[in-house]
């Protein structure tokens, strides 16, 4: 009796309060440095901020002032921030198509129970190795690789193919095919892991009944992978827009941060750089920053809704 | 016409270097499946002429190489040696799409993005027939199965047994010279089985085609073949009707496969006397039918310790015969399954249950067998002396 006296009896018990025990940690450090510091952005991007050579001016209140400023014309008679934009995306557009192409044609061939490729995981290490490389480091590579001094223009001359070293960094096509490709070598690897795991989470059985059907390999591919990869592919491709909004790194390094030529390679993160890194503009970079994050979320959902929606089954 | 033929068919799976390396020695065998040179043998000595129109189900326990076999004549699994014709055509090399079969998968296969509609259409879509045509055989496939009303619905709004008809469905709109199906009521439960089992018996009458019907279920392949193809570890074991597969087991395996609950099996010893063969079996002695008695005599079969089968519903409750005693009762409705002991070994006999108190557990009884319901397979090859 003094024994089961001693038995707490509950009404239940209760495994959940474990669960948020564990996540308390995430969610403290995601409130301090990810969350106090994005609503300080939004407060800040509502204030005139910023060094004058050597004067403070601000912190005062200018309500939409910072964004007005952002979005009217310039000196040059453009809108800094959309000519940027306009920059970032046709940079993004020119290595994720290549990247998603390349990489969807990898991802069925090494899926393939017909073709069983050999040799699959090697091939899957070398094609994601660059992804495991600094995106700076990377750019410094192609940087001297292409610079006028390099060895690419050195065999090029050598070779009869060009008269005299070709500065590949001061022409807008071949910079920002440069800055495509890096993104395109670095990203595509990893893109193919995803659809790879993507493909092979769809029922091997609907391929199989697919080519029963009367389905050749390219009817299976469109009427039946790629529908029901639609899900993934579309996390990638969204994804990739976030990343290939906020590209910095690579024509950072590989423009030495001047976007050259003529601006043509500067992103919208690169003038978001641009104002903290001189003037030390806080109100000016939080407008930025808000703008970019609006614009994120309007692509990503037209992504969303013309991908993965029509396909959710 | 639409006959198929399969000519010594083997399929052999290559054992990858680093397993075979590790254990597997060659000539022995892990699990069921036999290990060789050449990699673990699926399927071997596989030979079978199916008619025009013939119901023909392989059945066998798991790994036996049933649905290898289904899938090599679909062309999704590569063929190691062996010929496959359909319709006199040699089909080793031909792709799937091109051998004019459809095939009821067990997951259903039904691709999640489509319709019903778009399900049953998408292989005369691909054929390029026109949109009347596809629409009419659609609509009169929907008829037969009785999904007409689903036809808008995505596979994830039907329930098992709608998302089975629509797999039989897509599988019958196009008029396939064979119709391959591979377990296609395994995932339904016992009761819905049973009824997808009398739709797929109305079903055959109606589009008259051959079928190839894969199930593990012995009764399934006692209802529905018009012949059935026991299998073991790859091997063929029987090929016959259902009631030949019931009444003349060819081996120990087959006849503790086909029926339920399984046969029993006693240590016995065939006898020969006055030129009849009889059975000594646990102090009872029973003399064979002449049915069985012209075929051992045919076979010149020797006085030998045999193994007996005789099925539950086959042994009696006597005044003497071999002595059991009853451990478990089971009242199955009409009739009520009896375990019993006998000498160690576990017994099962099926009574009526009109009539009798039910109260058995415990009681010693004795058991009798009619002679022509002796099945007596050697000791040593596990085949029916009578083959």
């Amino acid at each position: 009796m003094a024994e089961s006296r001693r038995i707490k009896h509950r009404k239940t018990v209760s495994y959940a309060k474990w669960a948020y025990i564990f996540i308390i940690p995430f969610f403290v450090s995601y409130i301090l440095f990810t969350l106090v510091p994005q609503l300080l952005t939004i407060y800040n991007s509502f204030f005139e901020n910023y060094m004058n050579g050597l004067q403070q001016i601000g912190p005062n209140f200018v309500g939409l002032g910072n964004y007005k400023a952002l979005l009217s014309p310039g000196q040059s008679g453009t809108i800094d921030i959309l000519k940027y934009f306009g920059n970032t995306m046709a940079l993004w557009i020119l290595g994720a198509v290549p990247q998603f192409l390349i990489a969807l044609m990898l991802a069925v061939i090494f899926t393939s129970a017909r073709l069983n490729i050999k040799g699959q995981g090697l091939a899957k290490a070398i094609i994601y190795m660059p992804n495991l490389i600094m995106a700076s480091a990377f750019s410094m590579l192609i940087f001297a690789l292409f610079s006028k001094v390099g060895p690419i223009n050195k065999y090029l001359v050598a070779s009869g193919i060009i008269e005299q070293s070709f500065d590949f960094l001061t022409v807008k096509v071949s910079v920002r095919s440069l800055i495509a490709l890096l993104n395109f070598l670095m990203w595509f690897g990893n893109t193919t892991i995803v659809l790879m795991a993507g493909i092979m989470g769809i029922d091997q059985s609907l391929f199989e009944s697919a080519e029963i059907d009367g389905s050749n390999s390219i009817q299976v591919f469109f009427d039946i992978t790629l529908p029901l990869l639609m899900p993934i592919l579309s996390y990638a491709l969204i994804t990739s827009l976030i990343g290939g909004i906020q590209m910095f790194d690579v024509p950072q390094v590989l423009t030495n941060g001047r976007g050259t030529p003529n601006l043509t390679s500067t992103t919208v993160i690169m003038m978001l750089n641009n104002f903290l890194s001189g003037s030390k503009n806080y109100g000016r970079a939080g407008a930025v920053s808000v703008l970019l994050f609006i614009i994120t979320g309007i692509l990503s959902t037209i992504v969303y809704r013309m991908l993965a929606k029509q396909y959710k089954d | 016409m639409s006959e198929v033929k399969l000519v010594n068919i083997k399929k052999v799976y290559p054992v990858i270097e680093r397993n075979k390396n590790k254990k597997n020695v060659n000539g022995h065998r892990t699990g069921n499946l036999q290990i060789t040179d050449e990699g673990v043998v699926a399927v071997q000595e596989f030979s079978l002429d199916i008619a025009d129109k013939e119901f023909i189900v392989l059945v066998g326990p798991s790994g036996c190489g049933k649905s290898t076999t289904l899938r090599m004549v679909a062309g999704l699994e590569e063929i190691t040696s062996g010929e496959l014709y359909i319709d006199g055509e040699y089909m080793n090399d031909v792709a799937p799409k091109d051998r004019d079969i459809a095939m009821v998968f067990q997951n259903y296969a039904l691709y999640p993005h489509m319709t019903v509609y778009q399900n049953m259409a998408y292989s005369l879509k691909i054929q390029k027939a026109s949109r009347e045509e596809i629409d009419r055989k659609v609509r009169e496939a929907a008829e037969i199965l009785d999904i007409t009303d689903y036809l808008d619905r995505k596979p994830k709004e039907l329930s098992g047994g709608q998302r089975q008809r629509v797999a039989i469905g897509r599988a019958i709109v196009r008029h396939p010279k064979a119709l391959l199906m591979d377990e296609p009521l395994s995932n339904l439960d016992a009761k819905l089985r049973n009824q997808m089992r009398a739709e797929i018996i109305k079903l055959r009458e109606r589009i008259n085609t051959t079928f190839i019907y894969v199930t593990h279920d012995q009764t399934e392949a006692m209802t529905l073949g018009d012949r059935i193809v026991v299998m073991k570890d790859g091997y063929i074991q029987q090929i016959a009707t259902p009631q030949e597969v019931f009444d003349h087991p060819s081996n120990l395996f087959v006849a503790g496969f086909i029926g339920t609950p399984q046969m029993n099996f006693f240590d016995a010893e065939l006898k020969l006397r006055d030129g009849d063969y009889w059975v000594d079996v646990e102090g009872a002695s029973v003399r064979l039918a002449d049915e069985k008695q012209e075929r051992l005599k045919a076979n010149h079969v020797e006085e030998q310790a045999v193994t007996l089968g005789v099925r539950p519903e086959h042994l009696l409750l006597a005044d003497k015969g071999i002595a059991g005693k009853v451990t478990v009762s089971e009242l199955m409705g009409s009739s009520r399954h009896l375990h019993l002991t006998v000498h160690g070994k576990d017994v099962i006999i099926i009574v009526p249950s009109t009539g009798g108190s039910g109260n058995y557990i415990g009681s010693e009884v004795a058991l009798s067998f009619d002679g022509s319901n002796a099945h007596v397979f050697s000791k040593a090859t596990e085949k029916n002396l009578e083959y």
